[in-house]
């Protein structure tokens, strides 16, 4: 069915923005560019996966659901990671340079 | 808004809630009502009305998913590269905003945006860390600035920079 | 598609014991939690997917509530361990 299609399309580009995220965790110098790699590709990364789900339930309400769920790791992932920022330039810790 | 408008909104946005979070069961309302009306109340005490621009609202809904999307492009693009692609910065930008929750809400939008990462948000300036200092993005986060101060309904094209 | 979602949710468990590495080796504090924020996000993707591989509608809540946590785990930890009280407020 072509709903299958593109809802498998949704998830995979997901999970390869996953990918990115851990990668950047992995490989980026300092915790600032860290955290840029982190919330920035694991927020699309979920959203992209939340998108091939609602192609596939049945009911508005678990649709809805997913979506929340969405919103609130949305939220939290934004909010974290200024914290983390600020917190991190409190304590002194310098930011890696070229 | 007056108090009986702003009561009734937030009743009815938190009843939605209630209802999607327990797949619209009937019997679940013996606690949900004393719940939705509990969760009115908290938020009214924490968070005080705020006007925002409904046209404001649905404009920028589409303008975050797509350049939190490219944020999210941009990053995986510098990641996969053998050698990785970055040349980080910090930068001040000057508030045209006034202090609140339009501040925030900037500052969580930007974080989420292509190369740029809010450190500090107090006082004057917005400290961005930014993932490539070859490009000025002034610009951009103005523009951003702009649809935020649209949004929550506050009038910065008087503010000098 | 139920193949998919398994298999998925099965690569992003891989996805986060490389994130492990980054658990074990910091450098620093932050380091450490920043991988803990990537476990909850993860962890609500592989719930999901598994939700819906399984029929488990119950999974999804666990999600939620998984979403929930991860941000107070985070702010608690930003608040209590790393920024210490005579450090700052």
């Amino acid at each position: 069915m072509i709903i299958d299609v593109i809802s498998a399309f949704f998830i995979l580009l997901g999970a390869l923005f996953f990918l990115a995220g851990t990668l950047g965790l992995l490989r980026f110098p300092d915790v600032y560019t860290r955290l840029h790699a982190l919330t920035k590709s694991d927020n699309v990364g979920l959203g992209l996966i939340i998108i091939g789900l609602m192609l596939q339930v049945d009911s508005w309400l678990v649709a809805a659901k997913l979506l929340f769920i969405w919103f609130l790791v949305l939220l939290a992932g934004a909010g974290v990671a200024h914290l983390i920022a600020s917190t991190a330039q409190k304590r002194g810790l310098k930011p890696w340079k070229k | 808004m007056d108090f009986i408008t702003n009561f009734f909104l937030r009743v009815l946005a938190f009843s939605l809630l209630w209802i999607v979070l327990v797949n619209g069961a009937l019997d679940s309302w013996v606690i949900g009502i004393p719940m939705v009306i509990m969760a009115t109340f908290i938020s009214i005490k924490l968070l005080p009305s705020t006007p925002i621009s409904f046209i404001g609202l649905v404009k920028f809904i589409p303008f975050f998913l797509w350049h939190s999307l490219l944020g999210g492009f941009d990053v995986a693009k510098r990641v996969f590269y053998a050698e990785v692609k970055i040349s980080p910065t910090m930068f001040l930008y000057r508030w045209r905003l006034p202090e609140g929750l339009s501040r925030v809400f900037m500052a969580k939008v930007v974080s989420l945006f292509p190369g740029t990462l809010a450190v500090d948000l107090g006082g004057e300036y917005l400290q961005i860390h930014a993932l490539d200092d070859s490009v000025d993005l002034r610009l951009e986060l103005m523009s951003i600035e702009k649809k935020v101060a649209d949004m929550f309904k506050i009038d910065i094209s008087a503010v000098e920079r | 598609m139920n193949t998919l979602y398994l298999a998925v949710a099965l690569f992003l468990l891989l996805t986060l014991i490389a994130g492990m590495w980054r658990i074990l080796h910091g450098p620093t504090p932050a380091d450490r939690m920043l991988a803990a924020q990537l476990f909850g996000t993860t962890a609500v993707a592989c719930l999901l997917l598994l939700s819906q591989a399984l029929e488990q509608p119950a999974l999804r809540d666990i999600a939620l509530v998984f979403a929930l946590l991860a941000a107070v785990t985070a702010i608690a930890f930003v608040k209590r361990a790393w920024l210490k009280k005579s450090d700052e407020s």
